[in-house]
């Protein structure tokens, strides 16, 4: 047996490595010393008899290795209990589009200020991607995984389904981007300008393009025929695609767009991750915010401290943390709106289309005439390693989203006899259609043949699936309105910055503030009024 | 509620469980069946393998099953994964990599061997160590060839199958001023033969429908080729620990499940593709009796070198650098060149200009494959599975050591063609050795060859003397020459499949 005394810095590792002894040798003759990496200067470490410094050593030294960490997850977490123990500038809670939008747009604003940023997710760490990036999905994989995942509002038949992990819906979204059309803005306490500025930054930071289908024969022709006969407002649809090709160092493996885009971005500037962390209640002094509680799968709860809070949890829990709260607002919860959607397939005979057929994307917009919208699109859109045999016949899917009134009594409230696991009042979810969207919803179907005619596609059953229905209401997963902005306290939840009404420093940013449907998918509105509110926190900060 | 105009959509899309990214098929159930070919690991010899198979075989009929003990970790090679840099992916390399192995002391007095400190370790996951591979995918040069029983030119005809399968492309670094400055450099300083890193990366454009998000190859889509190309069947986390063998022929796996319940799985055909490490226990485990088994443990031995070079030397577009120097016939090393920092691939890094870049110079030798570097069971101690753990003795020898030699002053001379120079970086050492088993290219333990006393498999993978079994990944890899193996084992393994075809016939 030989004994070395440590140097300053020494530790087991660095010592085998020195030494070139194995280090399980060395630790099996040191139980004293608590793990290979504990500092040990001027302790006495007990070598084994053979080892003298190995001959290779004379060459060159044996690489230094890292202490290896306790856990590396694929993005760096910081534990809740340190979290506590920061007061931040500025707290998220949620990673979808509206919690990622302003964690991108502060990082960028903020960057160098000093500023400390919190962000907190209700789930944990389930993809690292949107859904249709990955290599075995392709439509009907993705849309099993998602309902293996999703979770429905309990105590309720509004269809909607939640994700609770980072990232949220964007890891399954199918990227329609289109901007609300300006007719159904004008009741919006935003000027068209200033929307218009935010459409475009929210483009650019999520790559919205209609180059997709820009060589596609297929998308080409039917939009022609769409130009040609009754549909002059079809365009290529505007779709969050990153098309870019890798190289030189640059990697584009995100074709399709996710939050988790923005989480990676905000790693320029520095920002602490907590993950599974619901925020049960805002907490609030003298008409300020001053952070949240936190409740964990394990029932372990955490107070942090924000001088300003954004809530981004989606438009059913983020009104439910605010109930939770005791917030009063005579409109939190309620002007619950969505899209009505029906589906309607058809057929079109292949030979019709040339050799390269492409792919295809057609939005045919809302317009002040017209209270929808359609996409039109085909199977095997997110293909990447499927193998499609010619066909004789190319299927042709319509999705149409119809505008649902604002109304009052469309409401989420808490159900006083139901908790959940983490002792928060369930959600109670009233919803109904107005004769008004019933109307909208025929006008609506009527539409969609009339785009079928112009197209020359045939309406027909496929797989045994009907050839035309409706989806039960919520299961199109477009919630907005339950904490509306507006300038009137009585029937908005937030004023135009998305603040709520009479509460300083607490802010809503996801689906809940969008004033009234409309008929676009409403990702590309959120993103744009949370940069919105990101910009406006900056401003109060100055 | 109010009638509505139109019939509601039924919910048409059931959920299927297990089910993670890739459709699982219950364990009972694949007890239940009998396979034409099982497949045991999913990393790039399994992958490759099932890819063949499922390719030849469409939907004939004939049933694959695959046996993965670990689990689902991501979806995709860590380095398409935006939030993931340079710097994190080595962390999670130290961190997911589990040293589980021991050394045999015994066997080291007894040789009289000079103890070498390595840092063998395991790591288990859907798609193995291919998550995390640096996609480097040079071919062996033809003269470490020569000595296996196969030509080059049958090698060759799998190289090209295996480059396409997996977008080997020399592209990455087109353009790019960083490398061009420095071939041109090494090239007319002694090193002609310098070029752009090959690298098996999807560099193609998003268009028409063909979504190109997977950048860099994973053995996950070999999984997504086979899956949309014929039905197999998939467990994970569940582990081979022996395979049945009746009268010289293989009849299925013994496998233990995460409750450790055991199950026999019946194939007609099995291949063993659980690693260097893995693949000789399964094989020792299931009492095969061949000498070769678990010796003849090889690596490369690594050298990395700190280097850093002047920003203004550089036009503003600078690029980045990916280069390699082969080995050739007096060259018993390879030598890669990557950088600048960790621009080398990245995805929305933002940093300001630098005075000077780091890059990182890394050196590949040849080690000789020796009886006595070998994995070995001991039956003294069993995991919580109840299977023997390894003991490993793995030492240099003397050319080995010289080899080393060569390569520290090869990469200074390359240094010194491309007039850069050495630094320390946080008072690290300049160049340094890496422990072996650091360098992940662990082969050699069930090498491939015509003698039944030095080898373990003949050339189609086949463990001699046992008909329907095969070793397929780097074990059956009898020299190691110096290139980054993978291609290498992916191109046998395709090989291998396509000798289980016609033999199926």
């Amino acid at each position: 047996m030989k004994i070395y005394v440590a140097n300053r810095g020494d530790t087991l590792r660095k010592v085998s490595m020195q030494f070139g002894i194995q280090l399980d040798a060395l630790c099996a003759l040191n139980p004293n010393v608590e793990g290979p990496d504990k500092q040990l200067f001027d302790q006495q470490i007990r070598f084994p008899e053979l080892s003298v410094q190995h001959p290779l050593q004379s060459i060159l030294p044996f690489c230094p290795t890292p202490p290896v960490p306790e856990t590396a997850e694929w993005i760096p977490l910081t534990p809740l209990k340190q979290m506590e123990e920061t007061e931040y500038d500025v707290l998220i809670v949620g990673t979808g589009a509206g919690g990622g939008a302003v964690l991108r747009r502060l990082a960028e604003r903020l960057n160098g200020s000093g500023k400390r940023i919190g962000i907190l997710e209700r789930g944990g760490l389930m993809l690292p991607t949107n859904v249709n990036n990955i290599a075995t999905m392709d439509d009907p994989t993705s849309m099993a995984y998602f309902t293996r995942v999703s979770v429905p509002v309990s105590s309720s038949d509004y269809g909607t389904r939640l994700i609770f992990a980072l990232g949220g819906r964007t890891l399954f979204w199918r990227m329609a981007s289109p901007r609300m059309p300006s007719s159904f803005l004008a009741s919006w306490p935003v000027s068209q300008e200033e929307m218009s500025f935010y459409y475009r930054l929210s483009e650019r930071a999520m790559s919205v393009t209609q180059n997709f289908t820009k060589e596609a024969a297929f998308t080409q022709i039917m939009l022609q025929r769409l130009q040609e006969r009754g549909f002059p407002e079809a365009i290529d649809a505007p779709l969050a695609y990153d098309l870019e090709p890798s190289g030189n160092g640059l990697i584009r493996s995100n074709t399709l767009f996710s939050s988790i885009v923005w989480l990676a971005q905000a790693l320029n500037y520095s920002y602490d991750l907590g993950i599974h962390a619901r925020v049960v209640e805002v907490h609030t002094e003298k008409g300020r915010a001053t952070g949240v509680k936190v409740v964990t799968p394990d029932m372990k709860t955490y107070s942090i401290k924000a001088k300003h809070v954004v809530l981004s949890a989606g438009a059913l829990p983020t009104p439910q943390i605010l109930l939770n709260s005791g917030i009063q607002g005579n409109a939190i919860g309620h002007y619950l709106t969505s899209h009505s959607r029906t589906v309607t397939t058809g057929i079109v005979n292949r030979k019709e289309f040339p050799e390269m057929l492409g792919t295809l994307r057609i939005l045919v917009p809302g317009t002040g005439r017209r209270p929808y919208q359609i996409q039109i699109d085909s199977y095997y859109n997110y293909t990447q390693y499927v193998v499609v045999p010619l066909q004789e016949q190319l299927a042709i899917n319509y999705l149409a989203s119809g505008v649902v009134e604002s109304r009052y009594d469309n409401k989420v409230t808490l159900d006083p006899y139901r908790k959940d696991a983490y002792g928060v009042p369930e959600l109670k979810v009233d919803f109904s259609y107005s004769e008004q969207d019933l109307a909208i919803i025929r006008q609506m179907q009527a539409g969609v043949e009339q785009a079928a005619v112009s197209m020359g596609v045939t309406v027909a059953s496929l797989n045994n699936e009907p050839a035309v229905c409706l989806f039960p209401p919520g299961l199109e997963l477009h919630d907005m309105g339950t904490c509306r902005m507006g300038d009137d306290p009585m029937t908005s939840a937030t004023n135009r910055y998305g603040q709520i009404h009479g509460i300083e420093g607490l802010y809503v940013a996801d689906g809940s503030v969008i004033p009234s449907s409309g008929t676009a998918n409403p990702t590309l509105t959120i993103v744009a009024l949370s940069m919105r509110t990101a910009d406006y926190i900056v401003a109060q900060m100055k | 509620m109010r009638k509505l105009p139109i019939p509601v959509c039924q919910s048409a899309v059931p959920s299927r469980n297990p089910y993670e990214w890739i459709p699982l098929t219950p364990i009972e159930q694949m007890a239940m069946t009998e396979y034409d070919v099982l497949i045991v690991g999913t990393g790039a010899g399994g992958g490759a393998a099932l890819w063949r198979l499922a390719q030849q075989w469409g939907k004939s009929g004939k049933r694959i099953g695959v046996v993965e003990a670990g689990y689902p970790f991501v979806p995709t090679h860590l380095m398409n994964v935006p939030t993931y840099t340079f710097e994190r992916l080595l962390e999670i390399w130290d961190s997911t990599m589990v040293g589980l192995f021991r050394p045999d002391h015994a066997a080291a007095q007894d040789l009289a061997i000079e103890s070498l400190p390595w840092s063998f370790k395991r790591f288990r996951a859907l798609g193995g160590r291919t998550l995390l591979w640096a996609a480097t995918s040079p071919r062996m040069d033809p003269i470490d060839v020569a000595e296996w029983p196969l030509t080059y030119q049958e090698l060759e005809a799998y190289y090209h199958i295996a480059e396409n399968v997996m977008n080997v492309t020399n592209q990455y670094t087109k353009g790019a001023q960083m490398t061009q400055v420095m071939l041109e450099r090494l090239r007319r300083n002694g090193f002609p033969d310098a070029d752009d890193m090959p690298l098996a990366a999807d560099l193609q454009q998003t268009q028409l429908g063909q979504v190109h998000s997977n950048v860099f190859f994973s053995s996950f889509l070999f999984l997504a080729m086979a899956y949309n190309t014929a039905p197999f069947d998939l467990t994970v986390g569940t582990r081979a620990v022996q395979v049945l063998v009746e009268k010289g022929k293989a009849e299925g796996v013994v496998v233990i499940t995460p409750d450790k319940s055991p199950h026999v799985l019946r194939a007609k055909q099995v291949v063993i593709s659980a690693g260097t490490m893995e693949s000789p226990r399964i094989l020792l485990c299931s009492r095969i009796d061949n000498p070769a088994i678990g010796h003849y443990l090889i690596n490369h031995s690594r050298i990395i070198g700190n280097i850093k070079v002047n920003r203004s030397e550089f036009p503003e577009n600078l690029g980045n650098l990916n280069i390699i120097i082969p080995r050739t016939k007096d060259r018993r090393y390879e030598l890669l060149f990557n950088g600048p920092g960790p621009y080398h691939w990245y995805h929305y890094r933002n940093e300001p200009l630098q005075n000077e870049l780091p890059i990182g110079g890394v050196g590949l030798g040849m080690v000789e494959p020796q009886y006595h570097n070998y994995v070995a069971l001991d039956w003294n101690k069993k995991d919580e599975y109840g299977v023997p753990e390894i003991k490993v003795q793995f030492t240099y020898s003397q050319r080995d050591i010289g080899v080393i030699h060569q390569m520290l002053e090869g990469l200074v001379r390359a240094a010194e063609a491309m007039g850069v120079s050495f630094f320390s970086p946080d008072g690290n050492p300049p160049i340094c050795l890496s422990l072996p088993g650091q360098d992940g290219h662990e082969m050699g333990t069930c090498r491939m060859g015509l003698d039944p006393a030095t080898s373990v498999t003949n050339s189609f993978g086949q463990v001699h003397g046992i008909s329907g079994l095969y070793v397929a990944d780097n074990s059956i890899l009898p020299t190691g020459g110096a290139a980054n193996p993978t291609l290498t084992t992916v191109a046998l393994a395709i090989r291998t499949a396509d000798y289980i075809v016609s033999r199926a016939e």
